[in-house]
Protein backbone atom coordinates (compact mmCIF):
# COMPACT_ATOMS: atom_id res chain seq x y z
CA UNK A 1 0.00 0.00 0.00
CA UNK A 2 2.87 2.30 0.86
CA UNK A 3 4.45 1.74 -2.55
CA UNK A 4 1.13 2.63 -4.21
CA UNK A 5 0.83 5.78 -2.18
CA UNK A 6 4.46 6.73 -2.66
CA UNK A 7 3.90 7.07 -6.39
CA UNK A 8 1.11 9.59 -5.90
CA UNK A 9 1.63 13.22 -6.80
CA UNK A 10 1.68 15.87 -4.12
CA UNK A 11 -1.75 17.09 -5.19
CA UNK A 12 -3.22 13.59 -4.91
CA UNK A 13 -1.63 13.12 -1.50
CA UNK A 14 -2.98 16.46 -0.40
CA UNK A 15 -6.51 15.38 -1.31
CA UNK A 16 -6.06 12.24 0.78
CA UNK A 17 -4.73 14.28 3.67
CA UNK A 18 -7.85 16.42 3.54
CA UNK A 19 -9.90 13.23 3.72
CA UNK A 20 -8.03 12.42 6.94
CA UNK A 21 -5.70 9.71 5.61
CA UNK A 22 -2.74 9.60 7.96
CA UNK A 23 -0.44 7.54 5.73
CA UNK A 24 -0.80 10.16 2.99
CA UNK A 25 0.13 12.87 5.45
CA UNK A 26 3.17 10.91 6.65
CA UNK A 27 4.39 10.58 3.10
CA UNK A 28 3.79 14.22 2.25
CA UNK A 29 5.55 15.25 5.45
CA UNK A 30 8.55 13.04 4.74
CA UNK A 31 8.77 14.41 1.22
CA UNK A 32 8.90 18.04 2.21
CA UNK A 33 9.70 18.61 5.86
CA UNK A 34 13.48 18.33 5.47
CA UNK A 35 13.69 21.07 2.88
CA UNK A 36 11.35 23.36 4.78
CA UNK A 37 13.22 22.76 8.03
CA UNK A 38 16.63 23.40 6.47
CA UNK A 39 15.39 26.50 4.69
CA UNK A 40 13.98 27.89 7.93
CA UNK A 41 17.10 26.87 9.86
CA UNK A 42 19.44 28.50 7.38
CA UNK A 43 17.34 31.62 7.17
CA UNK A 44 16.81 32.05 10.90
CA UNK A 45 19.87 30.31 12.33
CA UNK A 46 17.61 28.93 15.06
CA UNK A 47 16.55 25.26 15.33
CA UNK A 48 13.61 26.27 17.52
CA UNK A 49 12.35 28.80 14.98
CA UNK A 50 12.80 26.23 12.20
CA UNK A 51 10.80 23.66 14.18
CA UNK A 52 8.00 26.18 14.70
CA UNK A 53 7.94 27.00 11.01
CA UNK A 54 7.70 23.32 10.02
CA UNK A 55 4.88 22.81 12.49
CA UNK A 56 2.95 25.86 11.26
CA UNK A 57 3.43 25.01 7.60
CA UNK A 58 2.17 21.45 7.97
CA UNK A 59 -0.65 22.50 10.25
CA UNK A 60 -1.80 24.72 7.41
CA UNK A 61 -1.60 21.68 5.12
CA UNK A 62 -3.78 19.69 7.53
CA UNK A 63 -6.23 22.57 7.73
CA UNK A 64 -6.73 22.58 3.99
CA UNK A 65 -3.71 24.31 2.39
CA UNK A 66 -5.93 27.26 1.54
CA UNK A 67 -4.73 29.07 -1.54
CA UNK A 68 -2.86 26.13 -3.04
CA UNK A 69 -3.74 25.36 -6.63
CA UNK A 70 -1.82 22.54 -8.28
CA UNK A 71 -2.52 24.13 -11.67
CA UNK A 72 -0.59 27.24 -10.67
CA UNK A 73 2.52 25.78 -9.09
CA UNK A 74 4.18 22.98 -7.21
CA UNK A 75 3.31 22.18 -3.63
CA UNK A 76 6.97 22.62 -2.70
CA UNK A 77 6.84 26.25 -3.84
CA UNK A 78 3.65 26.77 -1.88
CA UNK A 79 5.23 25.31 1.26
CA UNK A 80 8.39 27.39 0.84
CA UNK A 81 6.23 30.46 0.36
CA UNK A 82 4.36 29.76 3.57
CA UNK A 83 7.61 29.16 5.46
CA UNK A 84 8.98 32.39 4.04
CA UNK A 85 5.96 34.38 5.19
CA UNK A 86 6.22 32.88 8.64
CA UNK A 87 9.91 33.69 8.85
CA UNK A 88 9.37 37.27 7.72
CA UNK A 89 6.52 37.61 10.18
CA UNK A 90 8.78 36.37 12.96
CA UNK A 91 11.74 38.52 12.00
CA UNK A 92 9.89 41.42 10.41
CA UNK A 93 9.71 42.04 6.69
CA UNK A 94 12.90 43.51 5.31
CA UNK A 95 12.57 47.17 4.43
CA UNK A 96 13.01 47.98 0.77
CA UNK A 97 16.07 50.18 1.30
CA UNK A 98 18.00 47.17 2.56
CA UNK A 99 18.17 46.05 -1.02
CA UNK A 100 20.17 49.11 -1.95
CA UNK A 101 23.08 48.49 0.35
CA UNK A 102 26.35 49.78 -1.05
CA UNK A 103 29.36 47.57 -1.64
CA UNK A 104 32.97 48.23 -0.88
CA UNK A 105 35.65 47.25 -3.33
CA UNK A 106 37.30 44.03 -2.17
CA UNK A 107 40.93 43.81 -3.00
CA UNK A 108 41.82 40.60 -1.21
CA UNK A 109 40.20 37.21 -0.59
CA UNK A 110 38.71 37.41 2.90
CA UNK A 111 38.69 33.62 3.28
CA UNK A 112 42.21 32.94 2.12
CA UNK A 113 44.50 31.30 4.65
CA UNK A 114 41.65 30.22 6.95
CA UNK A 115 40.87 26.63 7.82
CA UNK A 116 37.63 25.29 6.38
CA UNK A 117 35.91 25.26 9.78
CA UNK A 118 36.82 28.90 10.26
CA UNK A 119 35.68 29.74 6.75
CA UNK A 120 32.35 28.06 7.32
CA UNK A 121 31.82 29.80 10.63
CA UNK A 122 32.65 33.19 9.15
CA UNK A 123 30.38 32.60 6.19
CA UNK A 124 27.60 31.53 8.53
CA UNK A 125 27.95 34.74 10.52
CA UNK A 126 28.17 36.91 7.44
CA UNK A 127 25.12 35.18 5.95
CA UNK A 128 23.11 35.76 9.12
CA UNK A 129 23.91 39.46 8.84
CA UNK A 130 22.75 39.84 5.24
CA UNK A 131 19.45 41.57 4.48
CA UNK A 132 16.72 38.96 4.24
CA UNK A 133 16.22 39.17 0.46
CA UNK A 134 19.88 38.54 -0.20
CA UNK A 135 20.21 35.89 2.49
CA UNK A 136 17.24 34.15 0.91
CA UNK A 137 18.88 34.14 -2.52
CA UNK A 138 22.02 32.52 -1.11
CA UNK A 139 20.09 30.02 0.99
CA UNK A 140 17.83 28.93 -1.85
CA UNK A 141 20.34 28.94 -4.71
CA UNK A 142 23.64 28.06 -3.04
CA UNK A 143 22.58 26.04 0.00
CA UNK A 144 19.29 24.48 -1.09
CA UNK A 145 20.58 24.21 -4.66
CA UNK A 146 17.24 25.12 -6.20
CA UNK A 147 17.25 26.28 -9.81
CA UNK A 148 16.84 29.97 -10.63
CA UNK A 149 13.45 29.15 -12.13
CA UNK A 150 12.28 27.39 -8.96
CA UNK A 151 13.43 30.26 -6.79
CA UNK A 152 11.83 32.80 -9.12
CA UNK A 153 8.51 30.94 -8.94
CA UNK A 154 8.70 30.70 -5.19
CA UNK A 155 9.56 34.36 -4.67
CA UNK A 156 7.24 35.59 -7.37
CA UNK A 157 9.99 37.46 -9.20
CA UNK A 158 11.68 37.18 -12.58
CA UNK A 159 14.58 34.79 -13.09
CA UNK A 160 16.79 37.77 -13.85
CA UNK A 161 15.94 39.27 -10.48
CA UNK A 162 17.01 36.06 -8.75
CA UNK A 163 20.31 36.13 -10.65
CA UNK A 164 21.02 39.75 -9.79
CA UNK A 165 20.06 39.26 -6.13
CA UNK A 166 22.34 36.26 -5.87
CA UNK A 167 25.19 38.11 -7.52
CA UNK A 168 24.76 41.04 -5.19
CA UNK A 169 24.33 38.75 -2.19
CA UNK A 170 27.65 37.01 -2.90
CA UNK A 171 29.37 40.34 -3.30
CA UNK A 172 27.85 41.52 -0.02
CA UNK A 173 29.01 38.32 1.65
CA UNK A 174 32.56 38.87 0.49
CA UNK A 175 32.32 42.46 1.62
CA UNK A 176 31.18 41.47 5.07
CA UNK A 177 33.70 38.68 5.33
CA UNK A 178 36.43 41.09 4.50
CA UNK A 179 35.07 43.42 7.19
CA UNK A 180 35.19 40.58 9.72
CA UNK A 181 38.90 40.01 9.34
CA UNK A 182 41.29 42.09 11.41
CA UNK A 183 43.20 44.73 9.46
CA UNK A 184 46.51 42.93 10.00
CA UNK A 185 45.19 39.68 8.55
CA UNK A 186 43.69 41.43 5.54
CA UNK A 187 46.98 43.15 4.80
CA UNK A 188 48.80 39.85 5.02
CA UNK A 189 46.40 38.34 2.53
CA UNK B 1 35.74 32.69 -11.31
CA UNK B 2 38.02 34.71 -9.06
CA UNK B 3 39.87 33.12 -6.19
CA UNK B 4 37.73 34.82 -3.51
CA UNK B 5 34.53 33.65 -5.21
CA UNK B 6 35.86 30.12 -5.41
CA UNK B 7 36.69 30.17 -1.72
CA UNK B 8 33.28 31.58 -0.94
CA UNK B 9 31.59 28.87 -2.99
CA UNK B 10 33.62 26.22 -1.24
CA UNK B 11 32.70 27.62 2.16
CA UNK B 12 29.02 27.79 1.16
CA UNK B 13 29.11 24.17 0.00
CA UNK B 14 30.68 23.16 3.30
CA UNK B 15 28.01 25.13 5.15
CA UNK B 16 25.29 23.42 3.12
CA UNK B 17 26.81 20.01 3.81
CA UNK B 18 26.84 20.74 7.53
CA UNK B 19 23.06 21.04 7.62
CA UNK B 20 22.23 18.80 4.69
CA UNK B 21 20.81 16.08 6.90
CA UNK B 22 19.04 18.40 9.33
CA UNK B 23 15.37 17.73 9.79
CA UNK B 24 12.62 18.56 12.22
CA UNK B 25 12.51 16.46 15.40
CA UNK B 26 10.17 13.47 15.43
CA UNK B 27 7.94 15.14 18.00
CA UNK B 28 6.80 17.61 15.33
CA UNK B 29 5.47 14.81 13.15
CA UNK B 30 3.86 13.11 16.12
CA UNK B 31 2.07 16.31 17.11
CA UNK B 32 0.92 16.91 13.54
CA UNK B 33 -0.33 13.35 13.13
CA UNK B 34 -2.25 13.68 16.39
CA UNK B 35 -3.84 16.88 15.09
CA UNK B 36 -4.78 15.14 11.84
CA UNK B 37 -6.43 12.30 13.76
CA UNK B 38 -8.28 14.74 16.00
CA UNK B 39 -9.58 16.64 12.99
CA UNK B 40 -10.72 13.41 11.32
CA UNK B 41 -12.50 12.45 14.54
CA UNK B 42 -14.20 15.84 14.77
CA UNK B 43 -15.29 15.60 11.14
CA UNK B 44 -16.77 12.13 11.66
CA UNK B 45 -18.53 13.38 14.74
CA UNK B 46 -19.90 16.39 12.88
CA UNK B 47 -21.33 14.02 10.29
CA UNK B 48 -22.91 11.55 12.63
CA UNK B 49 -23.86 13.39 15.76
CA UNK B 50 -27.08 14.95 14.43
CA UNK B 51 -28.32 11.53 13.34
CA UNK B 52 -27.19 9.94 16.58
CA UNK B 53 -28.71 12.71 18.62
CA UNK B 54 -31.95 12.40 16.71
CA UNK B 55 -32.04 8.66 17.26
CA UNK B 56 -31.38 9.14 20.96
CA UNK B 57 -34.11 11.75 21.12
CA UNK B 58 -36.61 9.52 19.39
CA UNK B 59 -35.78 6.68 21.72
CA UNK B 60 -35.97 8.94 24.75
CA UNK B 61 -39.29 10.39 23.71
CA UNK B 62 -40.70 7.02 22.87
CA UNK B 63 -39.60 5.48 26.16
CA UNK B 64 -40.98 8.46 28.05
CA UNK B 65 -44.35 8.52 26.37
CA UNK B 66 -47.29 7.50 28.52
CA UNK B 67 -48.58 4.22 27.21
CA UNK B 68 -52.34 3.95 26.84
CA UNK B 69 -52.45 0.84 28.96
CA UNK B 70 -50.00 2.14 31.53
CA UNK B 71 -50.77 3.60 34.94
CA UNK B 72 -52.47 6.98 34.45
CA UNK B 73 -51.08 8.42 37.68
CA UNK B 74 -47.58 8.84 36.29
CA UNK B 75 -46.88 12.19 34.71
CA UNK B 76 -45.67 11.90 31.15
CA UNK B 77 -42.12 13.00 30.65
CA UNK B 78 -42.82 14.21 27.17
CA UNK B 79 -44.90 17.17 26.20
CA UNK B 80 -45.83 18.31 22.77
CA UNK B 81 -45.44 22.05 22.39
CA UNK B 82 -46.52 24.28 19.61
CA UNK B 83 -44.10 26.99 18.60
CA UNK B 84 -45.63 30.19 17.39
CA UNK B 85 -43.70 30.45 14.07
CA UNK B 86 -42.45 27.49 12.12
CA UNK B 87 -38.78 28.44 11.95
CA UNK B 88 -37.49 25.40 10.17
CA UNK B 89 -34.66 27.13 8.39
CA UNK B 90 -33.47 29.17 11.33
CA UNK B 91 -29.85 28.17 11.94
CA UNK B 92 -29.90 28.97 15.61
CA UNK B 93 -32.57 29.28 18.24
CA UNK B 94 -31.76 32.11 20.62
CA UNK B 95 -34.01 30.97 23.40
CA UNK B 96 -37.03 28.85 23.87
CA UNK B 97 -39.88 30.69 22.18
CA UNK B 98 -43.12 31.37 23.90
CA UNK B 99 -44.99 28.16 23.71
CA UNK B 100 -48.19 26.79 24.96
CA UNK B 101 -48.51 23.33 26.25
CA UNK B 102 -50.83 20.96 24.57
CA UNK B 103 -51.29 17.33 25.32
CA UNK B 104 -49.29 14.74 23.50
CA UNK B 105 -52.45 13.25 22.19
CA UNK B 106 -53.56 16.41 20.45
CA UNK B 107 -53.86 15.84 16.71
CA UNK B 108 -51.08 17.82 15.09
CA UNK B 109 -52.48 18.36 11.70
CA UNK B 110 -53.15 22.06 11.61
CA UNK B 111 -50.11 23.20 9.63
CA UNK B 112 -47.12 22.04 7.68
CA UNK B 113 -45.40 20.72 10.77
CA UNK B 114 -46.49 18.88 13.87
CA UNK B 115 -46.06 20.41 17.28
CA UNK B 116 -42.67 19.95 18.91
CA UNK B 117 -42.31 16.84 21.01
CA UNK B 118 -39.97 17.81 23.81
CA UNK B 119 -37.91 15.32 25.71
CA UNK B 120 -38.41 16.38 29.29
CA UNK B 121 -35.54 14.39 30.77
CA UNK B 122 -32.79 16.91 30.05
CA UNK B 123 -32.02 20.35 31.46
CA UNK B 124 -33.15 23.36 29.43
CA UNK B 125 -30.76 25.24 27.17
CA UNK B 126 -30.67 28.80 25.94
CA UNK B 127 -29.34 28.17 22.46
CA UNK B 128 -29.32 25.41 19.92
CA UNK B 129 -29.83 24.44 16.33
CA UNK B 130 -32.59 22.94 14.25
CA UNK B 131 -31.35 20.03 12.17
CA UNK B 132 -33.33 18.41 9.37
CA UNK B 133 -33.44 14.64 9.32
CA UNK B 134 -35.63 11.87 7.93
CA UNK B 135 -37.15 9.17 10.10
CA UNK B 136 -38.83 5.97 9.11
CA UNK B 137 -42.58 5.92 8.64
CA UNK B 138 -42.87 3.37 11.44
CA UNK B 139 -41.10 5.67 13.89
CA UNK B 140 -43.19 8.65 12.82
CA UNK B 141 -46.35 6.59 13.24
CA UNK B 142 -45.46 6.08 16.88
CA UNK B 143 -45.90 9.81 17.27
CA UNK B 144 -49.20 9.77 15.49
CA UNK B 145 -47.75 10.97 12.20
CA UNK B 146 -48.76 8.88 9.21
CA UNK B 147 -47.05 9.97 6.02
CA UNK B 148 -47.26 6.91 3.84
CA UNK B 149 -44.68 4.23 3.25
CA UNK B 150 -41.54 6.39 2.79
CA UNK B 151 -39.42 8.27 5.27
CA UNK B 152 -40.91 11.26 6.99
CA UNK B 153 -39.01 14.54 7.08
CA UNK B 154 -38.50 15.85 10.57
CA UNK B 155 -36.66 18.58 12.41
CA UNK B 156 -34.68 18.03 15.57
CA UNK B 157 -33.83 20.77 18.00
CA UNK B 158 -30.34 20.16 19.39
CA UNK B 159 -29.05 22.25 22.24
CA UNK B 160 -25.58 23.80 22.22
CA UNK B 161 -24.48 21.02 24.56
CA UNK B 162 -25.08 18.56 21.72
CA UNK B 163 -28.11 16.94 23.33
CA UNK B 164 -31.26 16.64 21.25
CA UNK B 165 -34.24 18.17 22.99
CA UNK B 166 -37.21 18.08 20.67
CA UNK B 167 -38.51 16.79 17.38
CA UNK B 168 -41.30 17.69 15.05
CA UNK B 169 -42.43 16.16 11.82
CA UNK B 170 -42.99 17.86 8.51
CA UNK B 171 -46.16 16.81 6.83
Amino acid sequence: MLSDTSRLSDAALLRRVHAGEESAFDLLYRRHQGRIYRYALRMSGSPEAAEDVVQEVFLAVIRGARGFDAAHGALASYLYGMARNLLFRQGGAPPADELEEGLAVIDADPLEGLHQAEQVERVRQALAGLPAHYREAVVLCDLEELSYAEVAEMLGVAVGTVRSRLHRARALLLDRLSGQRPEKERCRA
Amino acid sequence: MSQENENLQRALRALAAETAAASAPDRVQRALSAELRARARRRRLATWWPATAAAALLLGIWLGRPHPAGPPAEAPSVAAIEFAPAAAAAPAVQSAPKARLVTAATPANRGAVTPWFFYAGVPPVERGQVVRIRVSAATAAQFGVYGGAGDVPAQVFIGDDGVARAIRFVR
